[in-house]
């Protein structure tokens, strides 16, 4: 019965990840996107510190070594942003599908699996700039609209093997696909220009593997480590306006990704956490540049939270979650002097189980600041995670 | 282990509440950010390039021949007009000396008669118009020269004087026939019952009209005789015949100039049209978004024409290039309706003309240019052709490349 329905769940998640995005960020448009986070709502009240532990996050395979039983999770991303740029601001918002995991243990909880998608990058935007042009020795005030829908989805196909005591080892093959729908407008207040609208959509595929590892060493202390390799980004371009599947040099290179972290409770009700993510994206940079983008760095990131509940039987009862988090951005900015961007966030969650400890909703709110120090660019905003847990 | 039902579904309904709240939010975003280029622009910027192409040297010309003035829309009256001294001819349908009433044919006695004209164009500004109206013989006929009509002017052969309003910009006049005027419309035997009118303009200044001819439908001159019929039932017996022309035109005291090869001459009677050739770039072929595109003629001399009465210059596509039998593309034009006199260059919009050039199935890079009302216009423009350099057609191109959407 049980094995039944999560077949059906994993029938419907195949039709999800084309609508799977993560927060979308102005910084990631002059990159290929804003990456995501594989994690869950839980984990994202700590910060994410705990995602290297959480079997509901699709950060390591090897976080599948706690799951007691199948479980469906799903995560909705309600984002609210206020972006600064040299051109004025703007209040944006947007509500994504951030994670979504099943998961299911086997052979007597020996072993453990999971499917599931998340975001790579995220490419959702609508840029305006307002400028003007001279034509026919007049000046012609215009609108540029560039919209930009899509991204890189991460298909997870996650294997745990739990028979070796107090260690967990995860395996992980990942697909990378998705598309980007483009169109870039432009407007003339002078109506004798036609408004001219260009649209295209590329398709971009790849590949990774990635091991992980769990090792209990004592009962309060839990260590990770995970380590993942993706290769290159293919990339097409499938023009509408002027026809024929492409492809046109677009392919950039995708990074190692090398996290480590500790889980150490301290108390029967009190658990810190903290995790350590590092992404070599510079292996995209020579790409980007050669294709006229500022560029891109590796980056970091780094998280520290910790979970506190009123009562140890009943843990899952409405805990406090609390967590920082600090980061570097991979895709760099600005024209001539390039910035890295950076990001700071804190966060706050809890959540509660229903109906018989079958359901579960987590909820987190982190207030992110990003900002690229030298560039007039910045963005602050509220994100709301809802995840949905679901045990048959 | 027994849970109470009540304590079951105490989280039950608030937590699906909260879910379906969420995920109801989901259908709406707001992604709109106003920045600032280059450094937020993705795939660099629209660039916009402007060309300006002349036609094809030797490949631009002038036909004569489409439309004569018999079968345009519309007939011309003037006094002395420089543009074209006019006058009109109208020969309505035969009118029998008997007609059918109740599937018998009566003889009738004719009580009144009125001629109706109307006025398609005028000068608005110029007062004291007055159309006169003579009788014709039956020698007129289509093969008459502007000589022959005037000669038959005369006061014996005139029938009325039409007053055109101040006041009618556009409208029907009607000349009346009765008691002792009816005798000037009586038809002779000679005429074999039909009706042969000249039509002659007189005013304060020289200036012209234009009268809407048979061609034009709605609107065509008519004869129209009330008659009494030789019928006892005295609700039949009174009977209208109208009659429409079976012929209409007008002569001009000099003809209409005619194309030569150094100029584009478009108007006239029979109408002339000008054929344009353009090369045509590969880039605006097959990857360029045009986003404007006009066609500009300059005139070789200031095109004259009665002042207030508008004429239109219009551009067209052609389907295939068959010299002057090219077909036209239907509804896609382009136009620009011009004042008299002027010497201004006449621009057109042709952006939805020259789009019709691109792509592997595009049509001929050509234009045809006439003039509207054709062959009923005073206003015969004359423009420079590619002989002239200086003088000749300009069609200026305004286009974006492919956006370069790869491009972060």
């Amino acid at each position: 019965m049980i094995g039944r329905r999560l077949a059906g769940l994993a029938l419907g998640l195949l039709v999800l990840p084309a609508s799977l995005a993560a927060q979308s960020s102005i910084f990631g448009v002059r990159g290929p996107g804003f990456p995501g986070r594989p994690y869950s709502a839980a984990a994202m009240g700590a910060g994410g510190s705990s995602g290297l532990f959480d079997p509901q996050s699709q950060l390591s395979p090897a976080s599948l070594a706690t799951l007691k039983g199948g479980t469906a999770t799903f995560t909705v991303l309600a984002d609210y942003r206020s972006v600064e740029t040299p051109a004025g601001s703007a209040n944006v918002r947007s509500y994504r599908f951030p994670n979504t995991y099943i998961t299911a243990p086997l052979r007597h909880g020996q072993y453990a699996f999971g499917v599931g998608a998340t975001t790579y990058l995220d490419r959702d935007f609508t840029l305006a700039v307002r400028d003007s042009i001279v034509l026919r020795d007049s000046v012609r005030a215009y609108t540029d609209t560039t919209v930009s829908r899509g991204g890189l989805s991460d298909l997870q196909l996650a294997f745990a093997i739990r028979t070796i005591p107090r260690t967990t080892v995860g395996l992980a093959v990942h697909f990378i696909t998705g598309t980007n729908r483009l169109a870039a407008r432009r407007a003339f207040d002078d109506t004798s220009y036609a408004t001219v609208l260009q649209t295209a959509q590329t398709s971009t595929t790849g590949f990774g593997l990635a091991i992980g590892a769990t090792r209990v060493l004592s009962n309060k202390l839990t260590l990770a480590a995970f380590v993942r390799k993706d290769f290159t980004a293919n990339v097409n371009i499938d023009s509408v306006a002027f026809g024929g599947a492409t492809t046109i040099g677009a392919d950039y290179g995708l990074p190692w990704t090398v996290a480590a972290g500790g889980l150490f409770a301290v108390t029967p009700f009190l658990e810190v956490s903290a995790q350590g993510v590092y992404r070599t994206w510079s292996s995209a940079n020579e790409s980007l540049t050669n294709l006229g983008a500022p560029g891109a760095k590796n980056s970091l990131e780094l998280s520290l939270g910790g979970e506190l509940t009123s009562r140890a039987r009943r843990a899952t009862q409405f805990p406090l979650r609390v967590g920082v988090r600090y980061g570097t951005l991979p895709f760099l900015i600005g024209e001539g002097p390039v910035v890295q961007p950076s990001e700071f966030s804190v966060s706050v969650g809890t959540g509660a189980r229903f109906a018989k400890q079958h359901g579960a909703i987590e909820v987190s709110l982190e207030r992110v600041w990003r900002r690229a120090s030298g560039s007039d660019i910045s963005e602050t905003g509220w994100l709301l995670y809802t995840g949905l847990n679901i045990r048959p | 282990m027994t849970v109470p039902l009540v304590k079951r579904r105490r989280w039950a309904m608030p937590a699906w509440l909260g879910a379906v709240a969420v995920l109801s939010g989901a259908c709406t975003e707001r992604l709109l950010t106003p920045v600032n280029c280059p450094e937020l622009c993705p795939g660099g910027q629209i660039i916009v390039f402007d060309t300006v192409l002349t036609p094809i040297v030797g490949s631009d010309s002038s036909f004569s021949g489409y439309v004569t003035a018999a079968q345009a829309t519309g007939f011309l009256v003037s006094n002395n007009l420089p543009a074209a001294d006019a006058r009109g001819f109208v020969q309505f349908i035969r009118r029998n000396d008997s007609l059918f009433v109740q599937d018998t044919l009566r003889s009738y006695t004719i009580d009144s008669a009125r001629i109706n004209l109307t006025v398609d164009a005028r000068d608005t500004l110029q007062p004291g118009i007055v159309l006169l109206l003579y009788k014709l013989p039956p020698t007129a006929d289509s093969s008459s020269t502007f000589d022959d009509l005037t000669a038959e002017f005369t006061p014996e052969s005139f029938l009325d004087s039409l007053e055109v309003p101040d006041t009618l910009l556009t409208g029907r006049v009607t000349a009346l026939f009765s008691g002792e005027t009816l005798a000037r419309i009586a038809l002779t035997p000679a005429d074999s019952g039909v009706l042969r009118v000249g039509v002659a303009l007189t005013a304060p200044a020289a200036t012209g009209v234009r009268l809407l001819s048979v061609r034009a439908g709605t609107g065509a001159p008519s004869f129209q005789t009330y008659v009494h019929a030789d019928i006892a039932d005295t609700t039949l017996q009174r009977q209208t015949i109208t009659r429409i022309p079976s012929f209409n035109s007008y002569v001009t005291a000099v003809p209409f100039p005619q194309p030569t090869p150094t100029t584009l001459l478009v108007g006239g009677a029979p109408s002339v049209r000008a054929l344009i050739r353009f090369p045509w770039p590969l880039v605006l072929k097959d990857t360029a978004e045009i986003i404007r595109a006009t066609l500009e003629l300059v005139p070789v001399a200031p095109i004259e024409g009665v002042p207030n009465v508008n004429s239109t210059v219009v551009v067209q596509g052609i389907l295939v290039d068959l010299g002057a039998k090219s077909p036209l593309i239907p509804q896609v034009t382009a136009a620009n309706t011009f004042q008299v006199p002027t010497s201004a260059v006449l621009s057109f919009e042709v952006r939805s003309l020259v789009r019709l050039w691109q792509g592997n199935a595009g049509r001929p890079p050509a234009l045809f240019v006439w003039l509207s009302p054709e062959a009923s216009s005073f206003s015969v423009p004359v423009f420079g052709s590619t002989a002239d350099p200086v003088l000749q057609p300009r069609l200026r191109v305004e286009y974006v490349r492919p956006y370069q959407f790869v491009l972060p």
